[in-house]
Formats: C-alpha cells, sequence, structure tokens
C-alpha cells in the first residue's frame, strides 16, 4: 500500500532533521523587523491616504471618472477544476471555502506582488464577493457566469495592489469575505507567471549576477565559480539557478561544455511566482565537465518580448 | 498588551516536532527552518488571541504559509521542465525506491503535499487536516486521492508502488 510506504518514509526522512539552538533568538529578530516593517508600512498608508484625499478634493466637477476599467484582460470562465482554481497561464495561489460574512488572518503579503493576480470566485447563485481588508481596501468580485450546475466570477488586480488589499495586521483577522448570497462560496487566488515588465530592485535586495537590462542586444556574458551543493539539498542537485524574468522571454544558457539551461517565462513552462528556476543535477554537471570551485564563463541569449527584462540572480 | 507569556516555552518544547513537519514539508533543511520562523513570528503577534492549546493554531500557520508562500528563493529548488533533472536511467538506477517516492512526493503540488504530510506523517483526520488547511474535507479527501494517483502514476515509481499504472 502506498499509504504505508508513505508514512514509513515520512517517519524516517523527519528523523533526520537536526534542531536548530539558536531558533527563538531568529524568531524574535524576525518579530521586530516585521513590527518596523509595519511601522513604515502604516507611515506610507497615511501618506496616501493624504494624497488620495487630495485628488478627491482638487478634482474638477464633472470630470469623468479617469480610472481604467477594472476587469479588463480577464480571461473566459470557467475558472475552477472541481473546486481547485485552475485558470489556463496563471498559476495557482491559494483557494478557502466562504458560507456566509467569514474573517480570515491567513491571507497576508509582506510586500508587493509584481505580477497580476486574478481574483476567482465559485458561487451557488449569480452575485459577488467582497473581499475587504480591515484597513478599508476593498474588491467586489462578480459571480454570474453560469457554469455546469453553478456561477463563476473573476477579477483581475494589479501587480502590487494585493500588498494592500491583503496586507496584514499585527492584531485582528485582516480580510473579511462578504458573499452577498448564502451557500457555499470558493474564493481562490491565482497568480499571472511573471509581471509584464520587470519592477525596479528595491533597494538592500540581493543583486543580480547579470542583468538583461545592461544586455539589451540580447546577449551577456558573465564568470561565475561552480558553488558546492547546499547543506540539506536532496542528493544528486549541485547547484540552483533563479531568475527573474518578465512574460514571454526566453533564455538559453550555456557554458563551455555546452547548454545549461533553458528557460521559457511563461505558466506552461513551469514560470511561477514572478520568474523561473531549477537545479543542476551533479550528472548534469559532470556531463558539462563544471567542477566544484571552477571559475565557468556563463553565456545567457535572451529572446522573446522585452528580451531585456530578466535578471540571473548568484548561483548557488 | 497581548500575553504571550506562553510562547518562548512553546518554541523551546514543542518548535523541533513542527521543524520535521516543515522538512517533510519543504523537502529542505535550509527552507523548513525558513517556514518554520516565518510561521512563528506571524504567531507571536496573535497569541494573546489564541483559544486552547497553540500546537494546532501554529501548525495552522505553518502548512497556510507553506501553501501561499511567496519567496524568490524557492524557486532555487523547483526543477524545470528543461533540466534533465533525474538524468539518465544508469545513473539513477542506484536510487533505491523510497528515494524515488521522495522525490515524486518534492513534485506534487504544494497542496497535495500538505494534504499527504498531514495525513500521513501528523496523522491528521480529514476534518482536522481540513482545518489546518483551510479547506473542505471534500477538497482534502480529493487532494489526498490525486496525490497518491499522481505518485502511483510517477515514471520514477513504475513497477515499485502497487495500485494504479
Amino acid at each position: 500500500m502506498i499509504e504505508d510506504e508513505l508514512r514509513d518514509l515520512l517517519t524516517d526522512r523527519a528523523a533526520s532533521v537536526p534542531d536548530n539552538p539558536t531558533r527563538l533568538a531568529e524568531v524574535r529578530s524576525r518579530v521586530r523587523t516585521i513590527r518596523r516593517r509595519r511601522g513604515a508600512g502604516a507611515a506610507a498608508l497615511v501618506l496616501v491616504l493624504l494624497a488620495v484625499a487630495g485628488a478627491v478634493l482638487t478634482r474638477l466637477p464633472g470630470r469623468p471618472d479617469a480610472l481604467p476599467p477594472a476587469d479588463r484582460n480577464v480571461p473566459a470562465p470557467p475558472y475552477f477544476r472541481g473546486e481547485v482554481p485552475k485558470v489556463p497561464g496563471w498559476v495557482f495561489d491559494t483557494v478557502r471555502e466562504v458560507t456566509g460574512v467569514t474573517e480570515d488572518a491567513r491571507i497576508g503579503y509582506g510586500g508587493p506582488r509584481q505580477q497580476r493576480l486574478l481574483l476567482v470566485v465559485r458561487c451557488p447563485e449569480a452575485g459577488s464577493l467582497v473581499v475587504r481588508n480591515i484597513h478599508g481596501t476593498s474588491r467586489t468580485v462578480p459571480c454570474h457566469r453560469r457554469v455546469g450546475d453553478h456561477f463563476e466570477g473573476a477579477t483581475v488586480v494589479e501587480a502590487g495592489e494585493a500588498a494592500t488589499l491583503f496586507a496584514e495586521s499585527p492584531t485582528v483577522d485582516n480580510t473579511r469575505y462578504e458573499p452577498s448570497g448564502p451557500g457555499r462560496w470558493i474564493f481562490g487566488i491565482v497568480a499571472a507567471a511573471a509581471p509584464d515588465v520587470l519592477p525596479p530592485l528595491p533597494a538592500g535586495s540581493e543583486r543580480p549576477l547579470v542583468d538583461g537590462a545592461d544586455h539589451p542586444d540580447g546577449a551577456a556574458s558573465v564568470q561565475f565559480t561552480v558553488p558546492p551543493p547546499r547543506p540539506g539539498s536532496d542528493p544528486g542537485v549541485g547547484f540552483g539557478l533563479s531568475i527573474d524574468c518578465a512574460l514571454g522571454v526566453r533564455l538559453v544558457l550555456t557554458v563551455p561544455g555546452g547548454q545549461l539551461a533553458s528557460f521559457v517565462c511563461d505558466a506552461a513552462h513551469g514560470a511561477t511566482q514572478g520568474g523561473a528556476g531549477g537545479v543542476v543535477t551533479q550528472s548534469e554537471m559532470a556531463r558539462l565537465g563544471l567542477r566544484v570551485g571552477d571559475r565557468v564563463t556563463l553565456t545567457v541569449r535572451s529572446s522573446g518580448p522585452n528580451q531585456d527584462q530578466w535578471r540571473l540572480y548568484p548561483i548557488t | 498588551m497581548a500575553d504571550r507569556s506562553g510562547f518562548e516555552e512553546f518554541v523551546a518544547t514543542r518548535s523541533p516536532a513542527l521543524l520535521r513537519t516543515a522538512y517533510l514539508l519543504t523537502g529542505d533543511h535550509g527552507l523548513a527552518e525558513d517556514l518554520l520562523q516565518t510561521a512563528l513570528a506571524k504567531c507571536w503577534f496573535a497569541w494573546g488571541r489564541i483559544d486552547g492549546p497553540p500546537e494546532p493554531y501554529v501548525r495552522r500557520a505553518l502548512a497556510t504559509t507553506y501553501a501561499t508562500w511567496w519567496r524568490r528563493r524557492w524557486r532555487g529548488e523547483r526543477p524545470t521542465g528543461e533540466l534533465p533533472d533525474r538524468g539518465d536511467p544508469g545513473a539513477t538506477s542506484h536510487v533505491d525506491d523510497r528515494d524515488a517516492l521522495w522525490r515524486a512526493l518534492g513534485g506534487l503540488p504544494r497542496r497535495q503535499r500538505a494534504v499527504v504530510v498531514l495525513r500521513y506523517y501528523e496523522d491528521l483526520s480529514e476534518a482536522e487536516t481540513a482545518a489546518a488547511l483551510g479547506i473542505s474535507t471534500g477538497t482534502v479527501k480529493s487532494q489526498a486521492a490525486k496525490a497518491l494517483a499522481a505518485l502511483r502514476r510517477d515514471a520514477t515509481l513504475a513497477g515499485t508502488i502497487g495500485g494504479e499504472s
């Protein structure tokens, strides 16, 4: 029975995990960091609210609202396979059940999402679901497209908006779901596999090993040192590659011994959460003549729309 | 100010067990520690509001954080379709069935892997698993069934695990 095999495997693997005696101190440090960020976030929110208030007060009477349509780029239904969000070209992120007004602390994003999100709803009767943050931001997800015996709907949240819509609160549940009717609703989030254009690197973030913006002609070369396997890596894993890329960018990475990897930055080719990545196995390293500690020239060729919109991070 | 007097004792006594669960979810020691600390830091802010024993709450935070986590460095752990992660048959012939099952487990979608870990390692019931992940028991059943079917179907397991082919 595979269930028995799984139980044995999981028990054995779990027994191999070493503990960390400094965990409590490290958790305290994280708590301090979160508090600092939240303080900065609250100040930024006040500034944003002041700016919005100023814009409202200074808007000329009768001027048409300049906001873009909220639901542009929404794909056609269906948005679910069974009760799991499933939208071609989008990547599953989360799902939860909503029955009546529901409060929830579990959706929280510490930083801005760089790619668009699609909020999807499955409902027993036509209506809408309001997703409301305790700070006052909200989104209404329509649910009036009939799919079989139920209704579905979706709305796009543009890059960066999710951090406000799902901002965490230190003291109370951060998100409230308000369905327009009774019964069992399913709310889900799927994300674009990558951003349309890469955002600027945040201050203090890890610097890329090579940045496509410096090579708009689609060809870049850089030297790197083949690293040893990371402690705790799965057996056979050599090193990892981590890439930020805009939607549709294609990359081919080569070393003198041959092609190291290739990526297409879309959901169909495994890109998720704003980029792509992978591992190079030790057997693949051997095939390419790569040894730990070697200094190697890596060539990156890019193509596709926005072919300069990629970053390769230090190889570890 | 919320009462967080029991938090440190909880971390000292229960976090090693939670780390093991985190490791089974992530498949990587470093990521497991990162995941656990992220979940514990979240729970610190809610500590005074937790009714009853805190472990189910923390486990729930761990599981849902894992299911929805967005971190660039996680991508480094995900093999792509373009990379020959499994190597040639000769190179993998020495790998035993458990390694194959472990790798197949790593290929499951996060939510399915979470369901498998909670059901078959933590020995939670379907209802407890549903509560931990914030999903319905029906979803737990379907996700578990899909996970087991995927593990049986996985090419690396052909001929080693009973069930569907």
